[in-house]
């Protein structure tokens, strides 16, 4: 059964929504800069920042500014809106829907400031809400309507396109027509603070796939695919953007936080997302890395790249030294990517490339390319070795 | 599109009753009083290595103590993915970081603490524990994240697209985190609800040859206020079982002692208040996110013996005239999602 995309939606470091990004992408403007908005005390740290206040957010998602404004859901509102309205979504008759999104932090920005009164007394009870995943999902799908199933994944830097991946199962099951699916993930200082201790986070721009990489730089925002199936296109007669024509979702079950030596998890992902597509390696045209630029992961990814494309290596970029790592919502946001390069027919340069790694010799695209792209294959890779492929093919 | 039957080959649980056995069913530890227990642990240090206990948390521990236990039970020796329900994640982790960051600030902080907080990192240490490669999920999702991880599993199940799969639900609950969600309204004042944690699952499969409990004859999930909606969905649940409502012999629901949860389902399922069996899960295990997942287990525990436990039966009524045949997992979670699961004798 094919699975057709009709609508993408995003906000990230480089856009507010998918003319702006593709703007950013298409010129090679990064959104990395110096810490403006999180509260740290590591503020010359650059990170990938929406450079909107949490008021100026709830407008752009139209929602009311009085009620507890919490980061990670009004990203959300605002990239599923777009993609929703992007589809043209309205009168759906009897066709079911279901949203599914990915989040980490969920509503932990509004937890770490009142933490202690939470647990302690009713003062900031009105900040309550919506606090956890589940009720960060449900704010979203709330603000939307129209949704017969709601749920939540967290599989970390993965769970933006695992949340793709449901979206894709649950149409394949006869159970929903439409599906929007993606992520959102807003900066805190909780995760901030956490991949701080793990000293994988550059004092400068990351810089995916080089040799002199020392980390990532973290971002937020959010992405939001609508996906269809071919009856409610004919229906509703969507206009399809691309099919997604494959996915995987693998596990490197091997630790919580570094990548096994021969990215068997990655290498599984990919290798069963092309097979599930009924493609060859040599078909794939693109390849959006997960590319964090930590010298684990773009190591590993390098080599899992290697034993499924061997020599013949598809053009490969890494958008994070644009975005930052988005966390949750990278996956989601690089699927909105990986659509528009099938749309219009272009692959994003890697920024901050100069030197291939030395064991695998991998060199992205340092200039974009306008090409017919007939295959791209996205990849997020997650803390705990859950590792995920999309592919999303031109129609 | 394949249709294959699924089948419950193995479970096993942690819980505040006694780890890792059955007992409660005839004489479940009880609570009064209590609003808060944890669960009862097993001697972790007799079934992991001692360096394996030192380094993991205990909801870590229990993840891999009750996956290995029901993939042992299961009669297999591999499962093709980990299917996992967590409503809150790592909550000892994330709160002991989070502590940490609000009382000492932004120089002092663990990372280990930071590594087994995130809420895929219970999957993740199965996926490891059980050497499996395959797919890897977690769900988050309140009251129905045991439910979404039961629905992916199922649905790949039934299409042949994997033919094993783990499938569980784990939550913790600190004393701090509770007063929290006191506040938020999840635990109710009033009422003899208790809170509670879970860490429970079991090995579903479409394979022949292995042990066998029961077989799950629908699982359907719906985010509704409607209560057309609500009923059209059970209705799709009897249609995917090939049963009708009077074939049901009993009803576990998540009635926990809460008052307005409880409520809730009475005002919901008609068959509720027309004489059908109702049993519940919570009075015994607690209430919890993933809490659910001791319903499915209690519910197939009765399947397997064809009897009632007169523990779970909310009524206390007489014991059945049949053999059960089919019990209706009913659960809501803030009376809009609401999730319907069939289990069939086999």
């Amino acid at each position: 059964m094919r699975i057709y995309v009709t609508g993408i939606g995003t906000v990230n470091a480089v856009g507010c929504n998918v003319e702006e990004t593709l703007h950013s992408l298409s010129h090679g403007i990064s959104g990395i800069s110096s810490v403006e908005y999180l509260e740290t005390i590591y503020n010359s740290m650059p990170v990938g920042e929406v450079k909107r206040t949490n008021r100026e957010l709830a407008q752009m998602a139209g929602v009311d500014t009085s009620q507890n404004l919490v980061r990670t859901p009004l990203l959300g509102v605002i990239a599923a809106r777009e993609a929703v309205s992007h589809a043209g979504i309205g009168n759906v008759g009897g066709l079911r829907m279901a949203f599914v999104s990915g989040t980490t932090v969920g509503g932990m920005d509004v937890m770490e400031r009142y933490y202690d009164d939470f647990t302690h007394n009713d003062s900031k009870n009105a900040f309550l809400y919506p606090h956890d995943i589940g009720d960060s999902s449900e704010y979203i799908a709330d603000h939307i309507g129209g949704f017969s199933y709601v749920t939540s994944i967290s599989t970390a830097c993965s769970s933006g396109a695992n949340a793709i991946i449901l979206g894709a199962e649950l149409i394949k099951s006869g159970r929903f027509d439409i599906v929007v699916a993606g992520g959102a993930e807003s900066l805190s200082r909780y995760h901030f603070n956490g991949f701080n201790t793990l000293k994988i986070l550059d004092s400068e721009h990351c810089r995916p796939f080089d040799a002199s990489r020392a980390g990532l730089n973290l971002g937020e925002g959010a992405g939001y695919v609508v996906l269809e199936s071919g009856n409610a296109v004919a229906l509703l007669h969507s206009t399809p953007l691309c099919v997604l024509s494959g996915y995987a979702n693998a596990c490197d079950a091997f630790h919580q936080t570094a990548t096994s030596d021969n990215g068997e998890g990655p290498y599984l992902a990919m290798s069963k997302a092309i097979e599930s597509a009924n493609l060859k390696p040599s078909d794939i045209t693109y390849i959006n890395a997960h590319g964090t630029g930590t010298p684990n992961n773009d190591l590993t990814e390098s080599v899992a790249l290697r034993r499924v494309f061997n020599d013949t290596m598809p053009l490969v970029s890494s958008t994070k030294a644009y975005t930052g790592h988005a966390t949750s919502a990278a996956g989601a946001i690089e699927a909105v990517f990986a659509v528009m390069c099938v749309k219009y027919g272009f692959c994003p340069a890697s920024l901050n490339f100069q030197n291939p790694i030395p064991e695998t010799g991998i060199v992205p695209l340092t200039a974009n390319v306008q090409t017919d792209v007939n295959h791209v294959l996205s990849n997020s890779f997650g803390f705990g070795g859950n590792d995920s492929s999309l592919i999303f093919s031109k129609l | 599109m394949e249709n294959h039957s699924v089948y419950v080959n193995s479970l096993s649980q942690i819980s505040v009753q006694n780890p890792l056995c059955d007992d409660w069913t005839a004489a479940p530890r009880t609570f009064p009083g209590e609003r808060l227990v944890n669960c009862l642990d097993p001697d972790f240090k007799q079934l992991l290595p001692a360096n394996v206990v030192r380094r993991n948390s205990k909801v870590l521990r229990r993840a891999m103590v009750v996956s290995q236990d029901a993939l042992k039970k299961s009669g297999l020796t591999q499962v093709d993915g980990v299917f996992t329900g967590s409503g809150l994640g790592c909550v000892e982790s994330t709160e002991a970081f989070l502590q940490g960051l609000v009382y000492s600030g932004e120089e002092f902080l663990k990372p280990t603490q930071f590594m087994q907080s995130t809420h895929n990192t219970i999957s993740s240490v199965i996926g490891i524990a059980l050497s499996c490669n395959g797919y890897n999920t977690t769900y988050c999702h309140k009251g129905i994240s045991f439910e979404s991880a039961l629905l992916d599993a199922y649905l790949q199940l039934t299409s042949g697209k994997i033919a094993s799969a783990f499938v569980c639900g784990f939550d913790e609950m600190s004393a701090t985190y509770h007063s929290l969600l006191c506040r938020s309204g999840y635990f109710e004042d009033g009422g003899t609800g208790f809170a509670g944690e879970s860490a429970a699952g079991g090995v579903i499969s479409t394979l022949g040859n292995v042990n066998r409990i029961c077989c799950i004859a629908a699982v359907r999930i719906v985010y509704t206020k409607d209560k057309a909606l609500l009923a059209d969905t059970l209705s799709a649940a009897l249609c995917d079982a090939g049963i009708t409502i009077g074939d049901i012999d009993a009803v576990m629901t998540g009635v926990n002692g809460y008052p307005s949860n409880d409520a809730a389902y009475f005002n919901n399922l008609d068959m509720l208040n027309l004489g059908c069996r109702r049993l519940g899960f919570a009075h015994i295990f607690g209430e919890s996110y993933s809490g659910s997942v001791y319903g499915f287990y209690a519910s197939a525990l009765c399947l397997q013996s064809s009897q009632i436990f007169s523990v779970l039966d909310l009524d206390q009524g007489k014991p059945l005239a049949r053999k059960p045949e089919n019990i209706l997992i009913y659960r809501h979670f803030n009376n809009k999602d609401h999730a319907f699961i069939i289990l069939r004798q086999c």
